[in-house]
């Protein structure tokens, strides 16, 4: 599994950086490398369809997420693109691309494109029979049921899906089984084991009392009608299913604690906010207050608090609602809490919330430098992952507007949007970085779901992108990053095979990172699950520490960096 | 557009209400008309447009104005849009002017000035500039919030919460207010005081800045405006709104009882006089409405001659016999 060696260490100063930026060794790779747009060579013809006819349907601007994941063990990353669908007045062209068909004649389904190598994919969705049909904002691909494949739950308007993956590469539709067909408008979803019971329970965050009867639409002059603003609309009550362990769940929602009615919600993590343990849960709210669910529990137990209000993260610096879309964590400024992103509409700037170890937050976006250089995007999909492998959180953040005619009415927007990416000076500060991290950069696209993973196995990040009314994105990240890595993959005893919820410290040098493993970040979509940390200049990692989601430690390594490595749980020294 | 954009800066545009510009006859058309429009771009509402009012105010003017307002439109839209260079740079031009004596622009630049060391994460510089701004306008309540704000970034929670409290009561329904005032009496270890601070910047964002329109929303902020008369009975604004909505549901008998208590309570306020007047000629006619209108005046002898005559006025037109 050992993947090539950088060849070399390409750093070229000045490469980021605005007119007042402060961050003097904001150092990234040569500009002929980065992130290139790789998608007219990968096979993928999927084409999302929002269903846009000019009505101006409120389900139309969100859609869609993607996911990255390994559904037929073969060791590399496959994709599952979500779908909208068709809705009244939509008009289908004679041949939609990825739908396998003339549109016109077989449903609109989101697609599942396996990994052929050398970034290649080939649509499998027939074949496997997890074409989700439901009007999709996102997907989660983790395996609830423990039998070491990776299942998928498709959520959106309608019905959500659930599909089991039987292990020969087809899917059974699983969903009147289990118990998890609400068909109320899903805005986000996650897997995590909140009870530490072993295996990983359902959370679904609903967005918006709408369907086709409480259609409206909103003058925005001079467009003749747009899109009404979220207010418009109720807020639909979260789901929490918990897992039986049988392939059934139970929805548990308010008797645990999960209280709160007043939120639309289109994103969720779950972190360890509070180092106490256990799997926390913050919920982005579209403007609405957010949440943070404190979990209480005890192991076996479901136990939440809501100390949305109390932990500061409800609102903005100036205790205002935002438009909240995608978000996650991770530790920015090496104190080894898990800090938090929150993208936003565009003129609010994304929210960034630092925690000061205990589960308390206070959003310095402005002063960390994200809010300015976000202040004019419509951000969606979000991630940190460390783009120089230098040993910190870089934010990749990626944009899009609801409305194709926006310019019409904000001189200031377009409806596609370039992606940003902003570099940590490794004190917690964000500089921007332009074409010089990759061509893709300057490439705007409608940007919605955003899903990381090492598509082509070279050790770096590559990306892709699902965008409204659009194709999806493929992007390589090319070249060196200029500092080495060290890949984990872990394996949990249990029924919670890939550890989601797993706490990792890799000490490296003199220098310590925590990094968590998340059922789902980002906007709507699923994340490559082998956790991915840049050493600088280290050749390897002397100690890594794992916390399993059982609440059991191990210690492993030294190991050597530029290499995937599996950690088994139970394989490693006991540790405190 | 978005509702942030609404209330971005609302609390600083609301201390300093623009008053009449200096004399323009030494300006261009092209400049008049930047002016013009600039004036609009950099107001909160629907029409804010910062980033274009820069633009257009550097296109007219260069990008340091040898004229005050436009200097200070320039320094204010520059900070909205985030450009602090040009921020600073517009602010420089502005104190450069001798004609630079408009309170409240100067106020506010003052302000703004502070901030940007803020947005700098320079805390502690920040308090004698806010100082400054409070020496033209002593009650300008947001200069107050922000010498709190950054008092509390610089770690004086305990110096920055009466500079948050002073500004409240200045202005009520400050959001950013209420939100730091919690977050400070929670970490002075204040948990219960903390805890109606939370809810009440929570019912403050509800009945305030929220602009849902649907049958819900408008039941929780009826539910909140209900809440807020007796937890922030100064908030005359939102006594007012509830006394409006009120009204709306059928609920008018209650409305005027309502008012008439706020009336007796805090007297000064036009806008409060004159929904009465509205409501007392529906609820009792307009014969016991001069009646009850007499007595309550009578009962707030401290009320400027000015606006005592205009009451008189204003009931006199709005309860004839």
């Amino acid at each position: 599994m050992r993947a090539a060696l950088p060849t070399s260490l390409l750093f070229a100063a000045g490469g980021c950086g605005g007119d007042d930026a402060t961050i003097d060794d904001a150092a990234i790779v040569n500009a002929a490398t980065g992130f290139v747009d790789v998608t007219a060579a990968s096979g993928i013809d999927f084409r999302h369809v929002n269903g846009a006819s000019g009505q101006m349907y409120f389900v139309e601007t969100n859609g869609s997420g993607c996911g990255l994941f390994d559904y037929d063990r073969d060791g590399d990353l496959d994709l599952y693109v979500v779908q909208g669908g068709a809705l009244p007045g939509y008009v289908a062209p004679d041949s939609v691309a990825g739908s396998g068909s003339d549109s016109k004649a077989s449903p609109l389904t989101s697609r599942l494109y396996r990994n052929d190598g050398n970034l290649h994919f080939t649509d499998v969705t027939a074949a496997a029979g997890c074409g989700a049909t439901v009007y999709g904002t996102g997907c989660l691909c983790g395996d609830y049921d423990g039998d070491g494949w990776r299942d998928l739950f498709v959520y959106g308007l309608g019905r959500n899906q659930l599909f089991r993956n039987r292990g020969d590469g087809t899917f059974e539709d699983v969903t009147a089984k289990a118990g998890v067909g609400d068909e109320r408008y899903a805005g986000t979803a996650l897997w995590a084991d909140f009870d530490r019971d072993g295996d990983l329970d359902l959370y679904v965050g609903n967005y918006v009392k709408w369907s086709l009867a409480l259609h409206r639409t909103c003058a925005l002059p001079p467009a003749a009608q747009s899109y009404c603003h979220p207010d418009v609309f109720d807020p639909e009550p979260d789901l929490l299913y918990r897992n039986e362990g049988n392939g059934t769940f139970t929805d548990v929602t308010f008797r645990v604690g999960i209280t709160r009615r007043d939120g639309k919600a289109l994103g969720a993590v779950a972190s360890d906010v509070d180092d106490d343990g256990d799997l926390d849960l913050f919920v982005a709210n579209d403007s609405t207050p957010n949440f943070l669910y404190r979990n209480d529990g005890a192991p076996g137990e479901l136990r939440f608090t809501d100390v949305s209000e109390a932990s500061a993260v409800s609102y903005d610096r100036d205790g205002r609602t935002q438009g909240c879309m995608g978000c996650d964590f991770a530790d920015i400024d090496g104190d080894l809490d898990q800090d938090l992103i929150v993208t936003n509409l565009a003129m609010e700037s994304n929210a960034f919330y630092l925690n000061d170890g205990a589960g308390h937050f206070d959003d310095q976006a402005a002063l960390r430098g994200i809010s300015r250089s976000s202040r004019i995007d419509f951000g969606w999909g979000v991630r940190f992952f460390d783009f120089e492998d230098d040993g910190d959180a870089d934010l990749l953040t990626v944009n899009g507007h609801l409305h194709a005619g926006v310019t019409l009415y904000d001189a200031s927007q377009t409806w596609a949007q370039k992606a940003k990416l902003l570099v940590n000076d490794g004190k917690g500060r964000f500089t921007p970085c332009g074409p010089s991290a990759g061509p893709f950069l300057e490439q705007p696209v409608v940007g919605r779901g955003l899903a990381l993973g090492d598509l082509d196995g070279d050790g770096d990040l590559d990306f892709v992108i699902n965008c409204n009314s659009n194709s999806p994105v493929v992007v390589e990240r090319k070249g060196a990053t200029g500092g080495h890595w060290l890949r984990l993959a872990l394996h949990g005893r249990g029924k919670n095979g890939d550890a989601i919820g797993a706490r990792v410290e890799v000490v490296a040098g003199a220098a310590t990172q925590r990094q968590e493993l998340r059922g789902a970040a980002s906007f709507a979509s699923w994340q490559e699950l082998t956790l991915h940390f840049g050493l600088g200049a280290a050749l390897r990692a002397e100690r890594i520490t794992v916390r399993w989601p059982t609440g059991d430690h191990e210690e492993f390594g030294p190991l050597d960096c530029n290499d995937v490595h599996r950690l088994e749980q139970g394989s490693g020294r006991t540790a405190e | 557009m978005p509702r942030a954009l609404r209330f971005l800066l609302l609390g600083v545009l609301a201390a300093c209400d623009s008053k009449s510009a200096p004399p323009t006859a030494d300006l261009t058309a092209d400049q008049t008309a930047a002016l013009d429009q600039a004036r609009v771009l950099v107001a909160v509402g629907a029409k804010a447009e910062p980033h274009q009012a820069l633009e257009l105010l550097t296109t007219a003017f260069g990008p340091a104005p040898r004229h005050a307002e436009a200097a200070f439109l320039m320094a204010r839209a520059a900070f909205r849009d985030e450009q602090r260079p040009r921020c600073t740079q517009a602010l420089d031009a502005y104190f450069a002017l001798p004609a630079a004596d408009h309170p409240d622009w100067s106020a506010e630049a003052w302000v703004l000035r502070g901030w940007l060391l803020e947005r700098e994460g320079r805390f502690a510089e920040a308090p004698p500039l806010y100082a400054k701004a409070l020496e033209i306008q002593p009650r300008y309540g947001y200069a107050m919030f922000r010498t709190g704000n950054a008092l509390a970034e610089a770690g004086d929670e305990a110096a920055a919460l009466p500079w948050v409290e002073r500004a409240l009561v200045e202005r009520p329904a400050l959001l950013e207010g209420h939100f730091l005032r919690a977050q400070l009496l929670r970490r002075l270890g204040r948990g219960e005081e903390a805890e109606r601070a939370t809810e009440i910047h929570r019912l403050v964002n509800q009945a305030g800045d929220n602009g849902a329109s649907t049958r819900e929303a408008l039941q929780e902020k009826f539910a909140a405006l209900e809440q807020l008369e007796t937890r922030l009975p100064q908030w005359v604004e939102g006594r007012l709104q509830l006394a409006r909505m009120r009204t709306k549901v059928g609920q008018g008998a209650l409305a005027l009882q309502q008012l008439t208590a706020l009336l007796r309570e805090r007297p000064v306020g036009r806008d409060g006089w004159q929904l009465w007047i509205e409501l007392a000629r529906v609820q009792i006619g307009n014969a016991s409405a001069r009646t009850e209108f007499d007595q309550l005046l009578g009962a707030a002898p401290d009320l400027p001659t000015e606006l005592r005559s205009e009451l008189r006025a204003l009931a006199a037109r709005g309860l004839r016999q």
